[in-house]
């Protein structure tokens, strides 16, 4: 009668799938089960039939697939190696073209970016009309760092008399 | 005249001029690996100037040994087809980039492993690998003949290797592919731990961890196997 106790579900994974490319010890427990044996040989023949099976799927299938599959890798290196001598676009803006939502974001938030600044400038455009008068005075850099804020402050002023903008703001405030 | 019949006879000398040892008894010695690079090389210098048709030399050469590669580890043939044949288009655009500081084959399983893991993220399914094992094996097997566990044992013992069969393919797919890439590399393809770290640049500690933990899945899987 065998005294030692069973191997358990790592030990019989071991002996069929070693992490190790050295044979594992075998357990004197293994020499003499015959339950043991069982559960491993089970666990090495199903995997054997999984590996023969995956390995046979695959060597069985007809030459003409292996020609098939050959002339169409090989119609792909063809137009790959074509494509790369006539290449238009940089990789990155193929990368971008593959996607056209992101395209098409990207160019909505340019056009939104470039007709707000462009709406600011217009704005901002009035106050500097006046900036000749000051702009002959000769400056310190302490002076135009002053002229500089006083301009920023009168832009904002401006911006905040706006009707439409500040009605904004008030209303959010409120 | 020319004469079709020989012709891939003579591009591919490899293929049906290999030693008797290598085509018979299945072993290739020192000589034979420092031949094959030495040609393969050669080969390579050529496609690099510009002879797109030497390539299928190489597509020739490998396209078995990575189809089933990527078959063991998708368990899918009609992907496995088509990201093998993405494999070759991959290396054909990244030949440049090959130093040939490994064989060729290290280089092509490394792709091989990238573009499964592309797939496997790219992949999105709705229908999960389990069930369809499950409608398999209901169906009947997919299996050639010769691999069908029915011939010969017991039944009982043909619905048990059947189940851990399908456990070790539901465990396999839990996996992360880079995981699923070196337990099949190990099990599947017979590779000691040194090739598998040439093959996916990960080191001895790392492959033993992706190992001990690949097998942490299968024993959840066949747990109750008792």
């Amino acid at each position: 009668m065998n005294a030692t106790p069973h191997l358990d579900s790592d030990e019989i994974l071991e002996r069929v799938f070693p992490a190790d490319d050295r044979l594992a010890l075998v357990p004197g427990h293994l020499a003499s089960c015959v339950e043991c044996q069982e559960r491993v040989a089970t666990l090495r023949e199903a995997w054997l039939l999984d590996k023969g099976a995956v390995s046979g799927a695959v060597d069985d299938l007809p030459a003409s697939f292996w020609e098939a599959q050959a002339a169409s890798t090989m119609a792909a290196v063809r137009a790959g190696a074509a494509s790369a001598e006539v290449r238009v676009f940089p990789s990155r803006v193929r990368g971008i073209l593959r996607h056209p939502a992101l395209a098409f974001s990207s160019l909505a938030a340019a056009l939104l970016l470039v007709g707000g600044l462009s709406i600011v400038g217009t704005r901002g455009a009035a106050p500097s009309a006046a900036l000749p008068l000051v702009v002959s005075v000769e400056r310190t850099p302490a002076l135009a760092s002053d002229a500089s804020d006083d301009e920023l402050l009168v832009s904002v002023d401006r911006v905040l008399e706006d009707s439409s903008l500040g009605g904004l703001v008030v209303e959010e405030t409120l | 005249m020319s004469v079709p019949a020989l012709a891939p006879v003579l591009a591919f000398p490899e293929r049906n001029g290999a030693p008797f040892h290598e085509r018979h008894l299945g072993f290739v010695t020192e000589d034979d690996r420092a031949r094959k690079r030495e040609r393969e090389t050669e080969i390579l210098a050529r496609v690099v100037a510009g002879d797109v048709d030497a390539f299928e030399y190489f597509v020739v050469t490998y396209q078995k040994r990575i189809t089933r590669f990527v078959y063991t580890l998708l368990r899918d043939p009609a992907d496995a087809d088509g990201v093998a044949q993405d494999v070759f288009v991959k290396a054909f655009r990244a030949l440049p980039d090959f130093k040939g500081q490994s064989a060729f084959e290290t280089w092509l399983t490394r792709i091989a492993i990238n573009a499964v893991r592309d797939h496997i993220r790219r992949r999105r399914p709705v229908v999960s690998f389990s069930e369809l094992r499950a409608d398999a094996d209901e169906d009947g097997p997919d299996l050639p003949a010769a691999f069908d566990p029915a011939d010969g044992t017991s039944p009982e013992r043909d619905l048990l290797s059947r189940d851990i069969r399908r456990r070790i393919a539901e465990a396999l797919v839990t996996l992360s592919p880079r995981q699923r890439a070196v337990f099949v590399m190990k099990h599947y393809e017979e590779k000691s731990i040194a090739e598998i770290g040439e093959a996916t640049g990960l080191d001895e500690g790392t492959i033993k961890s992706h190992l001990f933990r690949a097998a942490r899945k299968l024993r959840e899987r066949l747990e109750d196997l008792r």
